[in-house]
């Protein structure tokens, strides 16, 4: 065998001229192996391709289940102003709650009111308690 | 192939008695013995008629049945693989055709004997099959780049062992 020139092309002639033929049926391979075949049915023999048209419609519903869901997703995270907050003017320190609820000797009018804020900030702390842990929780 | 699809074992006679030659030239080229030729013919066969329903007839049919003939031929290569306790691996005989053993004469056992099984195979699909790079990734599960780029280096490779081979011939005869 000659192998002079070697170039690409060569060598590809070479390998598709010099590939062996087919040979012939053999009919008792092809006979044994639809023998095998008998009683059993393909997977997915009832399966249909979809139209056309329902492929489209299919896309175009998807398109708009993508663009819906784009939507409703904005819509929930875009800031809202915050709703029944307490107004609250001034608030006290906490360290002084001790001297305002031992002064017994304050007069009535007084005493009533002190024991008004009080209570006003034990309510006002039990919210800021609960509402700082909505934010942690 | 929609017929058979849909549960016509007797066309799938005509389908077979195409693929017989194809597949019994596929499974000899890449190096399975004559004996388990049979054996791998009835399964690709058995597995393309259960596969019917799944092929696309848009697509070209041959390189859809090489595909399954190369994956049975790779799970019985798996399965025969032998496996030898290092200590004795000095004794095991080469099981290689005597053909691939020596040069041959012929231009793809001259390929067989030089190249890897895996670049082997790749010729034989490009330039026996007469299959498309596209239609090798598919089959390999490659890019059709890397298939371009594998094919290139077995070219290489083979070009040279060639060259090699056509010096040593003259060498050998300047000697005598």
């Amino acid at each position: 065998m000659r192998r002079n020139h070697l170039s690409p092309d060569t060598l590809e002639n070479a390998l598709r001229q010099s590939a062996p033929a087919l040979g012939h049926v053999d009919a008792t391979r092809v006979g044994r192996a639809c023998g095998r075949l008998a009683g059993l049915r393909p997977h997915g023999a009832t399966r249909q391709q979809p139209h056309p048209v329902a492929k489209s419609f299919l896309r175009i519903a998807a398109g708009l289940i993508v663009a819906g869901s784009a939507l409703l997703l904005l819509k929930s995270t875009a800031p809202r102003p915050s709703g029944e907050m307490p107004h609250l003017v001034s608030v006290p320190y906490f360290s002084e709650l001790g001297t305002w609820a031992g002064t017994p000797t304050a007069p009535d009018a007084l005493a009533n009111e002190s024991a008004n804020l009080v209570s006003d900030l034990a309510t006002l702390t039990a919210v800021l308690n609960e509402r700082s842990l909505c934010i942690l929780f | 192939m929609r017929i058979v699809a849909e549960g016509d074992a007797n066309a799938f006679r005509v389908i077979a008695e195409a693929l017989d030659p194809r597949l019994a030239r596929f499974f000899s080229q890449l190096g399975v013995p004559e004996a388990d030729r049979d054996d791998l013919f009835q399964e690709t066969c058995l597995r393309l008629y259960r596969a019917a329903g799944a092929y696309d007839p848009q697509r070209p049919f041959l390189p859809w049945a090489l595909t399954v003939a190369r994956r049975v031929m790779l799970n019985w290569h798996r399965a025969r693989k032998p496996t030898v306790p290092l200590e004795e691996a000095d004794d095991v005989p080469d099981r290689r055709p005597a053909q691939d053993r020596c040069a041959e004469a012929d231009l793809w056992g001259f390929a067989r004997a030089r190249l890897s099984p895996g670049d082997y195979e790749l010729l034989w699909l490009r330039y026996g099959e007469e299959l498309e790079p596209a239609e090798i990734a598919a089959m390999t599960r490659r890019t059709s780049v890397h298939v371009r780029v594998l094919l290139y280096r077995a070219r290489a490779t083979l070009a040279r062992a060639l060259e090699r081979d056509e010096a040593a011939h003259n060498g050998n005869r300047g000697d005598t």
